[in-house]
């Protein structure tokens, strides 16, 4: 016990992101437990990932074809495999579409308590302390967990850096659960991404709601943004109703974006919006509503006509 | 087909989320409550398979008393019976412990399909869902913004962050859906009349085989400490329409050096 088990997100492109930020988290909680931190990377083939994770004292590898391209059950059977063997106090899993399913399954397998939406993590005694977001992040949550956890952690609470130094880590052999070769679902398919569209790497964003009335009017919206030099966005509503392709979605169905400017025209901020712009730098909303949630979080807001005020603005921005 | 459907009844979600101070369990009496919209979705994805296939919808809850209302809501939109637990006894329980009451639930009856939203709006774990179908020995298919039922088989298409991911499974099943799979059915008058006389099962811990001295906050393997407000950032500037907005925003937007 004491040890700190990081489940390593990963896919043809490498480790995720996310990897490296739970490492350094982990780094910190197994320094306060006296434990060690194993990292978990199970993949259909894993030589070409595991150098990555230096920052681990013990790289778990674990290798089945049925673990690559991502599928659900297979990977909560293998983190499963993996917390049976290993008997680590703490499992981190980062929050993403990919680990929310992972260790929802593995901890109902195992029959371990998980803090969802974590922010900050912290060791106390021999306790885990938890942040996490509930609520649709309008409350944080203080948890303690006494024995054994699994963890969720969202993307960005801790620094990545600490994850990605490190020197070289033992590598251990755990082998794939038999189960992998009997799995009820199977992956089928996979959307590419569409268009090289990447509005999570965006500097600056334009986004549009509901309220710019149908896709007749995206034009403005467009030259807004290219006034600016930003990226388009939408909301769902927008995308859901075919105006803008899914890869322009922000929100907490969509990507989470921290851009230094986003600007957000005709949203009104509801929970699954906010949840994923509200870390952007600078916010700047028109929405005609001055009681829209939008304004909760925005640093300077309109309530003019969206209608009047884009051309006006685009107009200003070219000029200046 | 038959088909179960998970709904739970939560604090509006455009209201602000209060804490009762002594047991940090969000206070459920007194605010505005509502059936989670996320499971709006869910009931309407369920109604969608049971009409397609000629089958029926149950509702499952677990919830207060007063959360009966989401259930009738459910059985307003078309569902034909509810299985709906409530004890004093579940209060605080984690999210593991009501699986496991929904588990025990959903095994009363006779669906071949589960469906959930894919996380409440104020739990906010996104776990009971794939607990359900893991006590249940069933596949879980999650994120599911498309869903067809096939010849004992579901395929979805599993939203991801760069796309979707086609994923297919025997039945039977948990699938969880996400907000945008459908268009959620408003309840017709007609149904909700009729709702009032659909049958609304209620059983105790005790029939479902659940041992109550491990559920509720004795049973949790976690304590929620303390709960406070996300941190605010502090009010931004509200331009009211009076025909200077555009020239207002280009200073500020001057002023920060972002032009």
């Amino acid at each position: 016990m004491g040890n700190v088990l990081v489940y390593v997100e990963n896919s043809e492109t490498g480790v995720a992101p996310i990897a490296f930020e739970l490492l350094g988290a982990a780094r910190r909680l197994a320094a306060g437990l006296g434990g060690e931190v194993e990292a978990l990377v199970a993949a259909g083939a894993t030589a070409e990932l595991a150098p990555a994770l230096g920052a681990a004292d013990v790289i778990l590898r674990m290798e089945h074809p049925a673990l690559s391209p991502y599928l659900p059950e297979a990977h909560v059977a293998a983190l499963t495999e993996a917390i049976r063997s290993r008997d680590p106090q703490v499992v981190l899993v980062g929050n993403t579409s990919a680990g929310i399913d992972v260790a929802a399954g593995a901890a109902a397998a195992t029959q371990r308590p998980l803090v969802a939406y974590c922010t900050g993590l912290a060791v106390d005694g021999e306790a885990v302390v938890a942040h996490s977001q509930v609520y649709g992040g309008k409350l944080v949550a203080t948890t303690r967990t006494e024995g054994p956890g699994v963890f969720t952690v969202v993307a960005g609470a801790f620094p990545g850096a600490e994850g990605q130094s490190g020197g070289k880590a033992a590598e251990a052999t755990l082998a794939a659960p038999a189960t992998l070769g009997s799995l009820h679902t199977r992956f089928i398919a996979a959307t590419a991404p569409s268009g090289g569209i990447d509005i999570g790497r965006a500097d600056r964003l334009v986004s549009v709601g509901r309220g710019i009335g149908g896709p007749e009017n995206l034009e403005l919206a467009q030259e807004l943004a290219a006034a600016l030099g930003a990226e388009l966005g939408a909301s769902r509503p927008v995308v859901d109703s075919g105006w803008l392709p899914k890869a322009r979605q922000v929100g907490k169905s969509g990507m989470t974006v921290k851009p230094k400017l986003y600007v957000a025209v005709g949203i009104s901020g509801a929970p699954e919006h906010l949840e994923g712009m509200r870390e952007a730098e600078l916010i700047l909303a028109v929405n005609s509503d001055a009681n829209a949630p939008i304004f909760e979080v925005a640093h300077f807001g309109s309530t003019c006509d969206l209608f009047d005020l884009l051309p006006a603005l685009t107009e200003r921005l070219q000029a200046s | 087909m038959h088909v179960a459907v998970c709904v739970k009844q939560v604090p509006d979600p455009s209201g602000v989320g209060r804490l009762d101070p002594a047991t940090h369990c969000l206070v459920r009496e007194g605010v505005e409550v509502v059936m989670d919209p996320g499971d709006e979705y869910g009931v309407e994805a369920a109604l969608q398979v049971a009409e397609a296939t000629g089958g029926d919808v149950t509702v499952v809850s677990m919830g207060p008393a007063k959360a009966l209302e989401a259930v009738r809501k459910a059985l307003a939109m078309g569902a034909a019976r509810a299985v709906f637990i409530s004890d004093d006894r579940l209060r605080g329980s984690d999210a593991l412990t009501t699986a496991r009451v929904l588990a025990a639930a959903i095994a009363r009856t006779e669906a071949d399909l589960v469906i959930a939203g894919t996380e409440s709006t104020d739990g906010y774990t996104g776990t009971v869902p794939v607990a359900i179908a893991e006590l249940l020995d069933r596949p879980a298919l999650t994120f599911a913004k498309h869903l067809e039922v096939g010849d004992g088989t579901v395929r979805i298409h599993r939203q991801t962050e760069v796309g979707h991911d086609v994923v297919e499974g025997p039945l039977p099943a948990v699938v969880t859906v996400t907000g945008g799979i459908n268009e959620p059915r408003y309840p017709s008058l007609k149904g909700i009349m009729a709702a009032r006389g659909k049958p609304v099962e209620q059983p105790t811990l005790e029939e479902l085989g659940i041992d109550p001295s491990t559920v509720g906050l004795a049973g949790a393997a976690q304590r929620v400490v303390a709960v406070e407000p996300a941190a605010q950032r502090a009010a931004g500037q509200v331009v009211v329409d009076d025909g200077t907005a555009a020239a207002r925003l280009v200073a500020f937007l001057d002023d920060l050096k972002v032009i």
